[in-house]
């Protein structure tokens, strides 16, 4: 590639971080410095050098939510949470759909407001349950990503058949209430008529103000070298705020308004960050309330009546359009309680559904 | 399928100081100041987002000193694997390019970028527009032949190199980039991809 001197700024403050990552790595020893290479092309095993996020605490990490060797396990509004700097976590479990014996008293969904008051009544009607420190927050999620949209563009007009390009994915995930325990993620899934590929990674924890995890069973190993608190990597954090308030506040600051910010822009991060939370953090009943009605005060949303998620479920949905992107968050008409999210613009589809939201088992790899 | 590339032919390959870049920052540091930009550019003909953008440059060179270590001369230059690298990152980010993550990038970026770096890269991935059209309409050729077309036309890698990047012999490359020449100048005959200017249509073939 060219010879160019490094710009200042972004460039420079890269370079920052990636000279503490290799000092980490030198210093870790050569059990990192070993670490199985994602990025050596062949042909025949195109595995991609899928970063993964878990905690991205570390600037590095923000920046390039990378830890190659790793396919990305943790997708969707999971790694919105993740790559904004929260750690992974999940939600209490849904109820089965309509199989609700009785709850709170819904408003018609017609409104934003409603279907978001109607949620933050249906988190507040869950009993709360505080899970122990050594405990896991399971969660299963379904996603069809379909690029058909973008292929039928490139062959617009010249008589070709679309490219069929669609992929499947089942992810579950096992996170450390505490963020002091290593978690686990097992993803299979395939692209078009491919065989199906499974990928198990470890989540990482903290331990020593650093982050750790074991690359994967079939390789030499190594650990994360960067830094971390375990609240970060914590799947419940009750120190978030509880109130409406509390919570938007939270979400300005994380989201600051700044000159040239596009509102509609910092509008979509906020909200993807929020019901990243929502769907992969055990907040407690106060605070997804709290969450629902903070949202209920960010512009630019609409109300969809009627839409599938990933499976198929039909729900009412709340929207935000950002030039050609769509963010969809799906909502059961009956229970109100999430049930998926889709991001649409004109070449790529992508729906992604919580099979099993969120349920606390004791053990990684245990499932509910 | 052909394994990987080994123009020297010996079967002996001993890592070279590109290793260091693993344990070594004053390595990478020269490393990095001497390929940030093409990395940079390479994306922008990729990707149209600048939070994007600077994710995947770090996530490029992450990528970098986590597999410095495999790095071995007789399969090709630097250059071509850092190429190749940079090329299966996006294609891991393309494969699971959705839109949230995507929206996940734009969040990582924001904390690394500020405003300048912002139209800086917007500038940039400007710049690059004509190759990312050209990208875009290479997606209805076969993979293995829009590969080896896309490293020599569009990032201008000789044909050795492109074939040290995709992990093939140049003898396969050289095949499949004629055959994607063909199809390129078959689709230069139908109305596809209008957005594609003509002068960058031409150096696809």
């Amino acid at each position: 590639m060219s010879t160019s001197p490094a710009p200042a700024s972004f460039e420079t403050r890269l370079l920052a971080e990636l000279r503490q990552v290799v000092a980490e790595r030198a210093a870790a020893g050569p059990l990192s410095a070993a670490a199985p290479t994602p990025a050596a092309p062949h042909p025949s095993a195109p595995s991609p050098p899928a970063p993964s996020p878990s905690a991205p605490h570390p600037a590095a990490r923000q920046a390039g939510r990378g830890w190659p060797g790793r396919r990305l396990v943790i997708t969707g509004a999971l790694s919105a949470t993740v790559a904004a700097g929260v750690a992974v976590a999940l939600t209490v479990a849904l109820p089965d759909n309509g199989q609700r014996p009785a709850g709170p008293h819904f408003a018609a969904a017609t409104t934003v407001a409603a279907v978001l008051n109607n949620a933050a009544l249906a988190a507040q009607s869950e009993p709360a349950v505080t899970p122990r420190p050594d405990q896991f927050v399971y969660l299963k999620l379904f996603e069809v990503l379909d690029y058909s949209a973008a292929n039928r563009r490139a062959t617009a007009g010249r008589g070709d058949p679309p490219l069929p390009s669609r992929e499947v994915e089942s992810t579950e995930s096992w996170l450390s209430v505490s963020g002091t325990r290593q978690g686990l993620s097992v993803q299979t899934g395939h692209a078009d008529n491919h065989p199906a590929r499974t990928y198990r990674a470890p989540e990482p924890f903290c331990q020593d103000g650093v982050e750790r995890a074991q690359i994967a069973q079939n390789t030499k190993g190594g650990f994360r070298g960067f830094p971390c608190t375990p609240q970060q990597l914590a799947a419940y954090k009750p120190w978030l705020p509880s109130t409406a308030a509390g919570m938007l506040a939270y979400l300005a600051h994380l989201f600051p308004r700044k000159k040239n910010t596009n509102p509609v822009g910092r509008a979509g991060s906020m909200i993807v960050y929020a019901f990243g939370l929502l769907t992969s953090t055990d907040l407690t009943p106060a605070q997804q309330a709290a969450m629902f009605h903070a949202l209920a005060k960010i512009p630019h949303l609409r109300i969809v009546p009627k839409l599938a998620d990933a499976l198929g479920r039909t729900g009412v949905g709340i929207r935000l359009r950002d030039r050609r992107d769509s963010y969809t968050v799906i909502f059961d008409p009956r229970t109100f309680r999430p049930l998926g999210e889709t991001f649409i613009n004109p070449a790529i589809a992508h729906r992604e559904a919580l099979v099993v939201p969120a349920t606390v088992v004791d053990q990684a790899g245990q499932r509910p | 399928m052909t394994g990987p590339a080994d123009p020297g032919g010996t079967g002996r390959q001993r890592p070279g100081p590109l290793a260091r870049i693993g344990h070594d920052p004053d390595a990478l540091e020269a490393f990095y100041t001497e390929h940030v930009t093409a990395v940079t550019r390479f994306v922008a003909r990729r990707v149209a987002d600048p939070h994007t953008v600077a994710d995947l440059t770090a996530e490029v060179f992450l990528a970098v000193i986590h597999s410095a270590h495999s790095y071995r001369p007789g399969r090709g230059t630097p250059v071509a694997w850092l190429y190749g690298i940079a090329r299966n990152v996006i294609s891991g980010e393309r494969r699971r390019a959705a839109n949230e993550l995507r929206a996940a990038s734009r969040i990582a970026g924001r904390r690394l970028l500020d405003d300048d770096d912002i139209a800086r890269l917007e500038e940039r991935i400007d710049t690059e527009s004509a190759g990312r059209a050209a990208c875009l309409a290479l997606a209805g050729l076969p993979p293995d032949e829009r590969a080896v077309l896309e490293l020599v036309a569009v990032d201008g890698l000789p044909v050795t190199d492109a074939a040290a990047a995709l992990g093939i012999r140049p003898g396969t490359a050289r095949v499949r980039l004629h055959r994607a020449r063909r199809s390129a100048q078959q689709a230069m005959g139908r109305p596809a991809a209008p957005d594609v200017p003509q002068e960058q249509m031409e150096r696809l073939i």
